[in-house]
């Protein structure tokens, strides 16, 4: 390729042509990679991009099986559907606000966690310990949120909780857990970063495994402290990897944990203004009646803020580092 | 071109505590510490029986121990074991297919150079933003034939979003040196991936392995939804049918028969032997795959 | 010649008759029957279901593909395979389960004009009993209901050893109110401090003290009123009272204070004799209870007598042919077998004799050697009850002999218990959808606290708050409910 040499003002038809060839070149010498995309690709037609004519369905008023999902009557106004979290809906707003704070505190707390765990890891030198307490650290993973549930009524009871019956055995008040909202988003916030930590700081370790060890010698012999090799090569070599993370976790930023939101709060109606999320919220509506076009909307409502959330991260993000934007 | 890793020397070092080490040491020492005890009271909640739990709660160490709970869960042993097979053979092949296509598409996605690298990107973020719904996704594994075969529980997690972008972070730091040296040694993109890229990916590969391994595994809702025949139910599914009809039947007035049985049987207790089922196997797995988070091959050593 | 000819004939004869022989016995084309139950498969379904197959060959001429959906999923895996168009024949169904819903999406056949004429015996018994307006949905019959005849009014249970024990005397005939039940509770927790007292306050019980019937949707219609009129439920004395009780429980300290987030099994607790009183309905009272303490004994009073109390629904358990069924008439066909054969009855409920079940010296069912409730290989509690015949069923472990005739009964004892008007009607919400969905989640979210008595406040504010937060919604809701009630019931 001849590089610095302006192009010659050609017609605008022979430019379009010369474009043409010029993908048409690059799409056949990149057979070999199209061909390796070719499985997920379809995978994903087949399973993601096929089943997606289903939102039309919060635009329904009702689903009739008979007439399919393209035949069933439309909801009047199309607006309808979403009515539920707005009009006259302190709750769904209440809703909304909740899930945007917590899923964002989640992310935040959870991120420098999981991080700082990971980097702590990599520091200890007796290889069994190592081992040891990084296959523990997995264990919270595997604890449903049900049986969570089960220990944290058990640890935060008002009459026969290990919390309560500590602090009057030092002489302290009871506390009501479950009547205090303002407590809860602290208590979710340890719980998640508890059940979560072990499993994301596996992703950093396996980044900060593929760090080139040249690079720590260098900067050993250039007399830095353990702690300035954090700083300068450990952290800004995991930059990338936790932007990307981060990026995917934006979109689900509207989605929460059900299991963890439903069980762990026991379903509490005290705790609500503070721990009500949206999947909750359409729960509890949808337990009578099932709405399936009102359930429809509210996916479509949360995938619609995800995404232009993602949009504008991911705008950010190919400013601060070209590789981690997602595309 | 081959890649070999640098032996192991074991050196007597001795290692300088300062304070901030120990701190280290601490604070990993504290967080696996919490960690592991509430995993004990499971355990020990799983061997307790329905009565004790009543009365007084559960404890580190119960005043009786029973295996009712398991007994409840193995029940029907004639499906356990075929559950065992299907979750086996599901997970074994599910998680190795979905490496390679996981992979594949995440070095796609890293070679900026390709034509319509962008649109790929997006055609794999999008899915994970934009859900169709329950009704649609099931009349398309309907037509797609994927109902009430095996493939229904492989083929729907086959291909992960969140695996392909960190497979493709991961080629990112891979030099393009070798990319270009190895195109003009006149390798095809394929040969260098598979030569190439793939022997190095091994933290990632471990890491991504053992996620989609779990997925398969702990993976109930497809047997749900997509499959008919309880003979092919993996075994998540059999066990969580077990608590499905136990929870249900709590809810419920209930005649006398079924309040004996629910009274030997604690429905609690019966899913944190599950927790421990579940875990059990995972957990013997997991040293295994855990020296790859190690120290992985060195790319210096490619360099030759 | 003659000879010839009357060879001829014979054989002709001989073959008609052959042929017609032939031409009967494979007049019904074979099919496999798909059905569809609730909770699990036990281990030899499929083998007595061939048995079954294989005995009733020449009347059915069809094989069964039995399938099992757990309880937790029952409702919504159904919604699927109805929105989806999956093809079975007939299914197991309540209201209490996804009946509505699934009639909202016509996913029921309408039997009306084969029902008589497949299953003529069940046709008539149905007549007999009245039970066909329930199943019967804008003109068209689209279930086949039960029989059973049963009374859900509301009783007071407690623990009458412990009372006696204690030296309680408890009157039974003058306890009918709440404000007789208090005094009970009161000395019951005077004697007994450790243990708790009771779980919450009961709607049920408001509900027969002013004759009300619930129609869904948290919409309530008097019984004793003529005019069919809707009323939103929070509008009612009735909840008021319901409240109001529930908060003096709770103040009193009847309800305890963890009772939100206490998940332990409240069964496990009467059994343990943790928890000692309960509000139920009579079928439960009687049906005994496996018992931890020694001479236990389970008492119980009817509240409210002389309110109206509505009949339990004939659409609380039925079987229901999918619209995508393509042997309809084959379904009738066995059902309505099962109404008259009790050797089929048997095998559907129990299996087969000597190999999933036995029969002891009283007559009664019983499990072969070493098999139990939880690991039984066929009988169980596995919905079958859409399936039940009072007639047939045999006495076994879990209800003794003659129960359902008494439960019966008790249901025609009375003159204050009648069947419901409104069983058949079916509210189509489509036009309301939004309003109900957050009239629902408004309920959902005050539901625990009214029935724990866990309110800031005088009940009556609170109820007061709690209508407030919704009128609108329910003002567009009764609107809407009443005019399709005025038009069902042909105003």
């Amino acid at each position: 390729m001849v590089e610095g040499l302006a192009k010659p003002a050609l017609p605008k038809r022979r430019r379009a042509a010369h474009r043409l060839r010029r993908t048409l070149r690059g799409i056949i010498s990149g057979w070999q990679l199209y061909l390796m995309a070719l499985p997920a690709v379809i995978l994903l037609f087949i399973f993601n991009y096929m089943p997606m004519y289903g939102t039309v369905l919060a635009f329904k008023k009702r689903f009739i099986p008979r007439d399919g999902i393209w035949g069933s009557p439309w909801a009047t106004p199309l607006t309808r559907n979403f009515q539920i979290l707005f009009k006259n809906s302190p709750a769904g707003i209440n809703a909304i606000r909740n899930t945007l704070y917590l899923n964002t505190l989640f992310i935040v707390v959870g991120t420098v966690f999981a991080i700082a765990l990971a980097l702590a890891f990599n520091e200890i030198q007796h290889r069994r310990f190592k081992k040891l307490t990084q296959s523990l650290s997995f264990l919270p993973y595997f604890i449903s949120t049900v049986v969570l549930a089960i220990f944290a009524a058990g640890l935060l009871g008002f009459e026969n909780g290990a919390i309560n019956g500590l602090l009057t055995g030092l002489g302290f008040e009871r506390v009501a857990f479950f009547m205090r909202p303002e407590l809860w988003p602290a208590i979710l916030l340890i719980t998640v970063i508890w059940k979560g930590a072990g499993y994301t700081s596996v992703v950093y370790l396996a980044t900060i495994a593929g760090i080139d060890a040249e690079l720590y010698e260098a900067a050993k012999i250039d007399g830095a402290s353990r702690w300035g090799e954090i700083w300068y090569i450990s952290l800004p070599m995991l930059k990338t990897t936790i932007i990307v993370l981060t990026l995917l976790q934006i979109g689900r930023i509207m989605n929460a944990d059900f299991g963890l939101f439903y069980n762990v709060t026991q379903d509490i109606p005290t705790l609500y203004p503070t721990t009500d999320v949206l999947d909750t919220f359409i729960y509890r509506a949808m337990r009578k009646t099932g709405d399936v076009g009102i359930s429809s909307a509210t996916a479509l409502f949360q995938s619609g803020v995800a995404f232009v959330l993602v949009l504008m991260s991911n705008f950010i993000a190919r400013r601060i580092d070209e590789n981690a934007a997602l595309f | 071109m081959t890649v070999s890793t640098p032996p192991i020397i074991r050196k007597k070092k001795k290692i300088r505590f300062t304070p901030g080490l120990v701190l280290v040491y601490i604070f990993v020492g504290l967080f696996a510490a919490l960690c592991l005890y509430p995993f004990l009271l499971v355990i020990a909640g799983s061997f307790t029986s329905k009565s004790e739990a009543t009365l007084y709660g559960y404890s580190l160490i119960p005043r009786s121990l029973t295996t009712a709970a398991y007994d409840a869960l193995f029940a029907n042993s004639r499906t356990i074991i075929s559950g065992y097979r299907i979750t086996l053979i599901v997970t074994t092949a599910g998680t190795v297919l979905s490496l390679l296509v996981n992979s594949m598409m995440g070095f796609v996605t890293s070679r900026k150079d390709l034509k319509f690298r962008k649109l790929l990107n997006f055609y794999v973020l999008f899915t994970m933003l934009f859900n169709g719904g329950m009704v649609s996704w099931y009349i398309i594994c309907g037509i797609m034939g994927v109902r009430n075969t095996i493939w229904a529980l492989i083929l729907p997690m086959l291909a992960g979003p969140w695996y392909i972008f960190l497979f493709r972070n991961f080629f990112f730091s891979v030099p393009d040196a070798l990319y270009e040296s190895a195109k003009i040694d006149g390798a095809g993109d394929i040969r260098i991936f598979f030569q190439i890229y793939i022997r190095l990916a091994t933290p990632v590969i471990a890491t991504v392995g053992l996620f989609t391994a779990l997925g398969y595994w702990n993976d109930w809702w497809h047997g749900l939804m997509l499959i008919e025949n309880s003979a092919m139910w993996p075994l998540q599914m059999l066990l969580r049918t077990v608590i499905s009809n136990l929870q249900f039947l709590q809810t419920m007035e209930s005649s006398v028969q079924v309040q004996k049985m629910l009274a030997t049987i604690p429905s609690d207790s019966v899913r944190m032997a599950m927790v421990i089922v579940t875990t059990g196997p995972i957990m013997l797995m997991y040293p295994f795959v855990q020296r790859y988070f190690v120290k992985g091959i060195m790319v210096g050593a490619v360099k030759g | 010649m003659k000879k010839l000819v009357a060879l001829v004939l014979a054989a002709l004869i001989a073959l008609s008759m052959l042929s017609i022989m032939v031409a009967s016995a494979s007049e019904l084309p074979h099919v496999t029957l798909k059905f569809i139950f609730f909770a699990d498969k036990k281990a030899d379904t499929d083998k007595v279901w061939a048995a079954i197959a294989e005995k009733y060959k020449d009347v059915l001429n069809c094989d069964f593909d039995v399938q099992f959906i757990p309880g937790d999923d029952y409702k919504q895996m159904l919604l699927y395979k109805a929105g989806a168009g999956d093809e079975w024949d007939m299914n197991f169904e309540g209201e209490w389960l996804g009946y509505f819903q699934m009639i909202a999406m016509d996913a029921y056949a309408d039997l009306t004009d084969l029902l008589p004429v497949y299953a003529p015996n069940l046709f008539e018994a149905y007549q007999e009993s009245g039970v066909l307006n329930a199943a019967t949905h804008n003109g068209k019959i689209v279930c086949l209901p039960w029989t059973m005849m049963m009374n859900n009014r509301q009783t007071f249970q407690w623990r009458g050893d412990l009372a006696d024990a204690a030296g309680i005397v408890v009157d039974k005939e003058s306890i009918t109110t709440f404000e007789d039940v208090y005094p009970i509770l009161e000395q019951l927790q005077a004697a007994y401090p450790d243990r708790y007292i009771i779980e919450s306050s009961s709607w049920d019980a408001m509900k027969n003290k002013y004759s009300l019937v619930e129609i869904g949707n948290g919409l309530v219609i008097d019984l004793s009123d003529p005019s069919g009129t809707i009323l939103a439920k929070e509008n009612t004395d009735a909840f008021r009272e319901f409240v109001a009780f529930g908060k003096k429980l709770q103040d009193a300290g009847f309800i305890w204070k963890d009772i939100l987030n206490d998940k332990t099994d409240r069964n496990a607790m009467i059994n343990e004799g943790q928890l000692i009183t309960k509000w139920g309905t009579y079928e439960f009272a009687r049906s005994g209870r496996p018992w931890v303490e020694e001479g236990a004994r389970w008492d119980y009073v009817f509240l409210y007598p002389e309110g109206l109390s509505p009949n339990r629904t004939p659409l609380a358990n039925v079987a229901a042919i999918s619209a995508t069924s393509n042997n309809v008439e084959r379904v009738l066909m066995f059902m309505n077998l099962l109404q008259i054969d009790q050797e089929l009855y048997d095998m559907m409920h129990y299996g087969i004799l000597g190999e999933t079940y036995q029969i002891n010296d009283e007559g009664a069912v019983v499990y072969p050697e070493g098999m139990s409730t939880a690991n039984s290989s066929f009988m169980g509690w596995q919905g079958r009850w859409a399936y039940w015949k009072p007639y047939f069923m045999r006495p076994d472990d879990e209800f003794p002999k003659d129960f359902w005739k008494e439960e019966a009964e008790y249901a025609m004892s009375s003159p204050y218990n009648i069947p419901s008007p409104y069983d058949a009607f079916v509210f189509n919400a489509e036009d309301v959808n939004v309003e109900i969905a957050q009239r629902d989640q408004v309920f959902e979210d005050h539901k625990k606290l009214f029935e724990s008595g866990i309110i800031n406040g005088e009940p009556d504010a609170v109820v007061d708050a709690y209508i407030a937060a919704q009128a609108i919604n329910a003002e567009i809701i009764v609107a809407e409910a009443q005019r399709q009630l005025d038009a069902f019931l042909g105003k």
